[in-house]
């Protein structure tokens, strides 16, 4: 779902929406001018070590949305999003160099990008903790109806070995006795910026 | 140069102060300090209110009785601490599936305790929970029958749209949760 459009039309944008969109359309923007600059090179055939990194993203961009024709699933993406991240450091690095080799005050302001955008990843990496809590606390509340689950969808599992009931019970145990943080401890102020998808 | 350090600075100040913060909390869980990751104690109770059905699972098998009425902190079903059974807690956040838990684990309903669970389902307006699979398209989330409806007869259109918008994902980070498993409650008034 188009979740940001549908938040600017309801008039109420939460900030984790803003920043995701924020940093990716502009890490997106300077991944476009670094494959723009190259891309006469690319025609000829030349490639350098860097033009690797951006051949590469733009293919795997392209198999890993194929390979999403029936449903859109973000965890399909996850290998493209490995391959962006690389291609967004040699876009970085892009900028960085021109700024390097042209230093002016208006060259300068290329600074504001990117402090958005450093920002921006900074803060989802940092939000990234909240959903290794939430999906600690799925799996163990899953692996807690782990023999209900089992006896509604493979009612024959018992008989199957004669140590699958004492294995799944240990397992069990073992996952239902691992500390895992409550959801509801996280503080009311925390939820505008945590992106829950 | 001075340009080149403020773009340089631009870049690496957040993400390095990130990496401070990560290498400090590394090193206080190897020193037994998780700021990040402490579990609350909680009761039978409260444990069944907030769908917590590992912890509902440990209280029971250290011999916690599900039928015994314990305390619910302030914040989780009223804004005051207040004493229910296991059994009334999740209609208060109406969380069928972990009074299904109970229910399944020892917990008994008769006929005074179904009268006040019938009572709270009324006044927080629970009927019942479906579950069914289905696709995100535009800016909602549609169901098997309404995607037919709409690309019955092309649906390399819905292919395409897929196709796109997973691309879109990683460049723009928008669309979100293509496919979701819709856990909805039907609320009454």
């Amino acid at each position: 779902m188009f979740r940001f459009t549908r938040f600017a039309t309801e008039g109420d944008i939460p900030a984790w929406s803003i920043v995701n969109v924020a940093v990716s359309t502009i890490g997106t923007v300077l991944i476009a001018i670094a494959i723009g600059r190259r891309i006469g090179r690319w025609k000829r055939w030349t490639f350098e070590r860097d033009d690797t990194f951006l051949v590469l993203f733009v293919a795997v961009l392209a198999a890993n949305s194929a390979i999403s024709y029936p449903y859109l699933k973000e965890v399909v993406m996850s290998p493209a999003g490995m391959f962006y991240a690389a291609a967004l450091f040699i876009a970085v690095r892009d900028v960085l160099q021109s700024v390097r080799r042209h230093p002016s005050a208006r060259v300068a302001w290329l600074a504001v990008p990117l402090l958005v955008i450093s920002t921006g990843w900074t803060l989802r990496a940092a939000t990234l903790v909240e959903s290794l809590r939430a999906s600690a606390f799925v799996n163990r509340n899953d692996w807690a109806v782990a023999e209900d689950r089992e006896d509604a969808v493979r009612p024959q599992w018992r008989s199957r070995h004669p140590d699958a009931e004492r294995l799944v019970r240990q397992l069990r145990r073992e996952v239902v006795d691992m500390p895992v943080p409550q959801p509801f401890t996280m503080p009311r102020w925390t939820r505008t910026w945590i992106d829950p998808y | 140069m001075t340009s080149f350090r403020v773009a340089m600075a631009s870049v690496f100040v957040f993400p390095a102060l990130l990496s401070i913060g990560a290498a400090c909390v590394l090193g206080g869980a190897l020193a037994g300090w998780n700021p990040l990751w402490r579990e609350p104690e909680l009761t039978m109770s409260e444990a069944a209110a907030l769908k917590d059905r590992a912890t509902m699972q440990r209280l029971i098998s250290k011999g916690v009785d599900p039928n015994v009425p314990a305390s619910v902190r302030a914040g989780i079903l009223k804004s005051r601490d207040i004493v229910v059974t296991p059994l009334e807690a999740p209609v208060g956040t109406r969380t069928p599936t972990a009074m299904q838990f109970l229910l399944a684990r020892g917990a008994r309903m008769d006929d005074r305790e179904r009268a006040i669970l019938f009572c709270l389902a009324d006044l927080v307006g629970v009927t019942v929970a479906l579950a069914a699979y289905a696709s995100g398209y535009g800016f909602s989330v549609r169901n098997t029958d309404e995607l037919a409806a709409l690309f019955g007869d092309a649906p390399w259109k819905f292919y395409v749209y897929n196709i796109v918008c997973a691309a879109l994902t990683v460049l723009l980070s928008e669309p979100r949760g293509g496919r979701v498993p819709v856990h909805a409650f039907r609320h009454r008034g």
